[in-house]
């Protein structure tokens, strides 16, 4: 599903040079459920988002789906994203002038699709992390669990082969934190989406199938 | 997709109070200044009643009387001319001749109305015309009708008096034959119209009368330089505009057929342009090539500041929405999509603006009507003239077409420098910015 | 202090481009309106020479040669001149006027005016001409240059031509000139037997102030070949006694006097009161235009200014809640943070009007600005450009009042927590 090969990313300034990923090999399967844990600066963040065409390597290839994505311009890659991948993220990046309906029909706004079919396809999405009641709601009447889930309401609401979830439950309670989760596996289990979260919790890396580890940009395990 | 802007447009005014009320006052100041502009542009050239044909009309005005090389006599035209020159000419579609207020003034003084044996002698505008200007203009008679060229050719003192000089008089309108004495002269009503507006300046007064039924102006004298130069406007209304260049020739080759009858001088004319043109040229006293620069050059620094000022205003704005455009993007917005969402919310912020700049804008142009809608005339007369602004003037879809294509083009002045700036920042980085 | 809110101007940059431009263009277009304002308040605070008070100007008006009660006249008859002096006449029998005058072309507060070149040695000026009778000087009430009353030009315009003071100045570089002679060409030359008190035409004349009266009598009608229609351009006005009410004065003087003010085919058709016509004078002439529009430039701009510093700093307080929380928390009061906004306001004006000073400075160099009242000094450039710098900081410290009042009322806590 995504293969990443000889990846290596630099952020370079005036002074320093600072390399974040260095000599990356990796090979997600599809439907596998994988967890990237390490400590802060690690290059778990500049992994996931290269994976999910938000940056890109300075050298190497990602290939997602079969497709070497290294030289497409904005349009392709916005429309690559558009179709293949979804995005939670820590701080859920809702947009707060829009309401929740509003917030899950964004990514197929970006389609052609007809603003009838739209709505019913967040509204159903909407209804199956149980917030059918909230439509109308903005997301600064919700709580921090609720917005995380109208989050990934709007990540699978395109049908993405691939979810990437940047430290999902990193705001959350722990209960609100559990919830957001077991959403995540039902996605996984029940639908077989291919996940790839950066997490900090070792009791949550310990329920996907699969747990890597970085240090300093590298994989350590 | 729209309708998407349209509602988080509206959120995001609902959100941000302070930032859309000065926004909201901004492009409404901006807007309102560009407007005056366009809706005097506007008032002062298309065609309004009753000059409904401006945009095919020229007037021809300026003549000299030249003797040898060194006396030079400069005024209009005189009826000598106009028979033998300018009424047999082909080209027009229509030629009337008049003699404004101003000019008349001078030959038969002030001019004052008044039924026989009334008290009232209400100071009036008289203007002599033909009838050929009856056609050519677009009055709206509310009883009877005008002088036709029976009437001009036999001396009738007929005369059309406007709504309120008959009110003023007779107290009613309904006044068809009645009899009223010009400076002592008697003329029988022919036709009532309602008041036309000084902004139409070409045509205003309050007494129209033939010219012929003025000794002064009937006469032509056997002094050559007398009977060729005068008091006389002459009005052409073209097939079309394009014919200008063809009148134009058949103009010269009629004055050069006209000097070789005369054995004292020459006329040599100034050559008459299209009327918004000439509008142009007697506002600003120069040609219309440097007066539409310096037009624009002002229209630029009105929409420039105002410009600027949007422009940091909506930085500051875009900076707050960075973390939102990360998240359109990551979810497959490319940024050309985006940039036509920033530009397109941007307008939709711009109407309420556009429309309360384009309603003080009509205050601003009503408040100094006589000054940006007057001219010499009515500045000769003291601004005591009827400068009423009709609202088909002011309310039409040509102005609100110039309304909407300036808040268009501020819109892109405003927007377009932070919308590409705030999509310049890296997805990530656009992310990563959340908490300032 | 100043060190740190440069510090704070240039990190906030990006922010502060655009205020800084603007600030920038609106100082310049503001320096020229300012200069113009100020030059007008100049001007029209000098004396115009001419008093209008309780002066009236009566309207002459004349048959058509159509109308049945025309009378014709013989070519070459004195008639219609003698009804004209009995209009006069009769004006001046009315027991509430001063005095009554005739003038040729030669009205204050008027487009109208006709003029001729005069000489002296090798300096010649185009004066205006005024062909008036005597009691002019009373009706507008004119004094000598050297003072005096009125009534002493009215003695000596018989004699010969009386100039202004300003038309003295310009030939013989002195006022003090009645004896002297001056030209219209090398062989014709006349008397000099007045000064009068410098003239203006209206409050904003700065030009054609050179002015030169001479006798309006039969002669000058002779000379000037007037039939009886242009006599009828002849300008009567007069003065009412002290104590006459002005209220209404012209309406009443036309009733009583509508019978009698009728000779020949001239009539009396309207008396205005001059106030009237001045002030009609200064609403259309082109000067009053120019400081309306002016002034709603200026005005256009000021807003502007005060929206873009009031947009620019609500912003900045809403992102810099926790850099001001931190420096309420280290002990900086209410008033210190307004004071910092505000001063952060003005070094962006001060910085701002550097550039904008230079590009004026040139443009006044370039002599740009109009020296028709005074000549381009630095000690005007710097008034102007003070006046300017004020009007802008006044409206900065006005925009920057809200803002920094909202920044001001932040609880530190809640500031910080913001972060």
């Amino acid at each position: 599903m995504i293969k990443l090969t000889n990846l290596e990313k630099i952020y370079r300034t005036k002074e320093i040079e600072t390399v974040a990923l260095e000599n990356v090999n990796l090979e997600v399967q599809k439907g596998e459920f994988l967890s990237i844990m390490g400590p802060s600066g690690c290059g778990k963040s500049t992994l996931l988002n290269i994976m999910g065409l938000l940056d890109s390597p300075t050298s190497g290839m990602v290939e997602i789906n079969g497709v070497n994505t290294v030289n497409m311009n904005d349009k392709e890659l916005a429309a690559f994203r558009n179709k293949q991948l979804g995005f939670v993220f820590q701080s859920f990046h809702l947009i707060n002038s829009l309401n929740v309906l509003d917030n899950v029909e964004l990514p197929l706004l970006y389609r052609k699709v007809s603003a009838s079919e739209r709505r019913k396809a967040a509204e159903a999405v909407l209804e199956k992390v149980g917030l059918s009641h909230r439509m109308r709601h903005f997301p600064t009447q919700l709580s921090g669990g609720q917005c995380q889930r109208v989050a990934i309401a709007r990540a699978i609401v395109g049908n993405p082969y691939i979810i990437l979830a940047d430290e999902p439950t990193g705001n959350l309670d722990s209960k609100m934190g559990i919830e957001v989760m077991e959403l995540l596996h039902q996605l996984n289990k029940e639908d077989g989406r291919t996940i790839v979260m950066v997490t900090h919790n070792e009791q949550q890396a310990q329920q996907t199938s699969r747990t890597i580890r970085f240090f300093d940009g590298r994989q350590v395990q | 997709m729209y309708k998407q802007y349209i509602k988080q447009a509206w959120q995001l005014m609902k959100q941000n109070r302070f930032f859309s009320t000065v926004y909201v006052i901004g492009t409404g100041l901006a807007i309102s200044m560009v407007m005056v502009m366009a809706v005097v542009y506007h008032i002062r050239t298309a065609n309004i009643a009753p000059e409904v044909h401006r945009d095919r009309m020229c007037y021809l005005s300026s003549l000299s009387y030249v003797q040898g090389n060194m006396s030079r006599n400069s005024h209009s035209y005189g009826l000598r001319t106009i028979k033998e020159c300018i009424l047999p000419m082909t080209t027009p579609e229509l030629i009337a001749i008049k003699v404004g207020p101003m000019f008349l003034r001078y030959i038969v003084g002030d001019s004052y109305l008044q039924i026989p044996g009334g008290d009232v002698s209400p100071k009036v505008s008289l203007m002599a015309t033909n009838d050929s200007f009856w056609q050519i203009y677009r009055f709206r008679f509310l009883v009877g009708k005008p002088y036709d060229g029976a009437d001009v050719s036999s001396s009738l003192s007929r005369a059309v008096v406007n709504e309120k000089t008959a009110r003023k008089l007779f107290g009613k309108t309904d006044v068809i034959n009645e009899t009223v004495l010009l400076n002592g002269v008697e003329y029988s009503v022919c036709g009532v119209v309602a008041d036309v507006s000084a902004i139409t300046q070409d045509v205003y007064a309050d007494v129209w009368i033939p010219y012929s039924s003025i000794p002064g102006l009937s006469e032509v004298s056997s002094v050559e330089q007398r009977s060729s130069l005068g008091p006389f406007t002459v009005c052409v209304l073209l097939h079309s505009p394009r014919d200008m260049e063809r009148f134009l020739e058949e103009w010269r080759q009629q004055i050069k057929q006209y000097n070789t009858t005369l054995a004292d001088g020459k006329l040599e004319g100034e050559e008459p342009l299209m009327y918004t043109r000439n509008m142009l040229h007697l506002l600003f006293m120069q040609d219309w090539k440097k007066t539409s620069f310096i037009l624009f050059f002002v229209l630029l620094l009105f929409l420039l500041v105002p410009a600027l000022n949007l422009s940091g205003l909506n930085m500051s704005h875009m900076h707050d929405r960075i973390p939102e455009l990360g998240v359109r993007r990551a979810f497959g917005a490319c940024k050309g999509v985006l940039l036509m969402q920033l530009l397109t919310e941007n307008l939709l912020l711009m109407l309420p603006g556009g429309i309360a700049g384009l309603l003080f804008s009509y205050l601003l142009v009503w408040l100094l009507r006589n000054l940006l809608l007057g001219s010499f005339i009515t500045m000769m007369s003291g601004g005591a003239m009827d400068m009423s602004l009709s609202l088909s003037m002011l309310v039409n879809m040509q102005v609100f077409g110039y309304a909407f294509l300036i808040c268009l083009v501020l819109n892109l002045l405003s927007s377009i420098v932070p919308a590409m700036r705030a999509l310049r920042i890296h997805i990530t980085d656009a992310l990563a910015n959340t908490t300032n | 202090m100043i060190l740190h809110i440069l510090k704070l101007i240039k990190t906030n940059l990006h922010g502060n481009i655009w205020v800084l431009v603007e600030l920038l263009v609106v100082f310049v277009v503001l320096w020229f309106t300012t200069d113009y304002f100020l030059m007008r308040g100049i001007l029209a605070n000098r004396p115009v020479g001419f008093d209008v008070e309780n002066v009236y100007k009566v309207t002459l008006s004349i048959r058509p040669a159509n109308a049945p009660s025309f009378v014709k006249y013989e070519d070459g008859s004195d008639e219609p001149r003698q009804n004209l002096y009995r209009i006069v006449d009769r004006i001046k029998a009315h027991p509430d006027v001063e005095a009554v005058c005739m003038s040729y072309v030669a009205l204050p507060y008027t487009f109208s005016n006709w003029g001729i070149d005069i000489y002296h040695d090798s300096i010649h000026v185009p004066a205006r001409c005024l062909n008036v009778t005597p009691e002019y000087f009373k009706v507008f009430d004119i004094h000598p240059a050297s003072g005096g009353s009125a009534e002493e030009l009215v003695r000596r315009l018989p004699e010969g031509a009386i100039v202004s003071a300003t038309a003295a100045q310009e030939l013989f570089g002195r006022t003090d000139v009645a004896g002297e002679r001056y030209y219209t060409s090398e062989s014709e030359s006349y008397p000099i037997v007045a000064v009068s008190e410098p003239l203006r035409n209206d409050e904003y004349a700065t030009n054609g102030n050179i002015q030169l009266f001479g006798l309006l009598d039969e002669r000058f009608i002779e000379a000037f070949r007037l039939d009886e229609r242009s006599m009828s351009y002849m300008d009567i006005c007069f003065r009412t006694r002290r104590g006459v009410n002005p209220q209404g004065f012209a309406e009443r003087f036309m009733k009583e006097t509508k019978q009698s003010l009728t000779a020949g085919n001239y009539w009396v058709s309207e008396v205005k009161p001059y106030t009237e016509i001045r002030a009609s004078f200064l609403d259309n002439s082109l000067g009053t235009s120019g400081q309306k529009v002016l002034s709603i430039i200026s005005g256009f701009f000021l807003v502007n200014v005060f929206l873009a510093v009031i947009g620019t700093f609500w912003f900045r307080v809403n992102r810099r809640r926790a850099e001001l929380g931190l420096r309420m928390a280290v002990g900086s009061t209410h008033r210190g943070i307004r004071g910092l906004m505000i001063g952060e306001g003005l070094m962006l004006l001060f910085l701002a009007s550097v550039p904008a000073l230079l590009v004026c400075g040139n443009l006044a160099y370039m002599e740009i600005l109009s020296t028709d009242v005074m000549p381009v000094s630095v000690w005007r450039f710097a008034v102007v450009s003070l006046l300017s710098w004020l009007a802008l900081a006044f409206v900065i410290i006005a925009a920057c009042w809200y803002p920094s009042q909202r920044a001001a009322r932040m609880a530190p806590a809640e500031a910080l927590h913001y972060e």
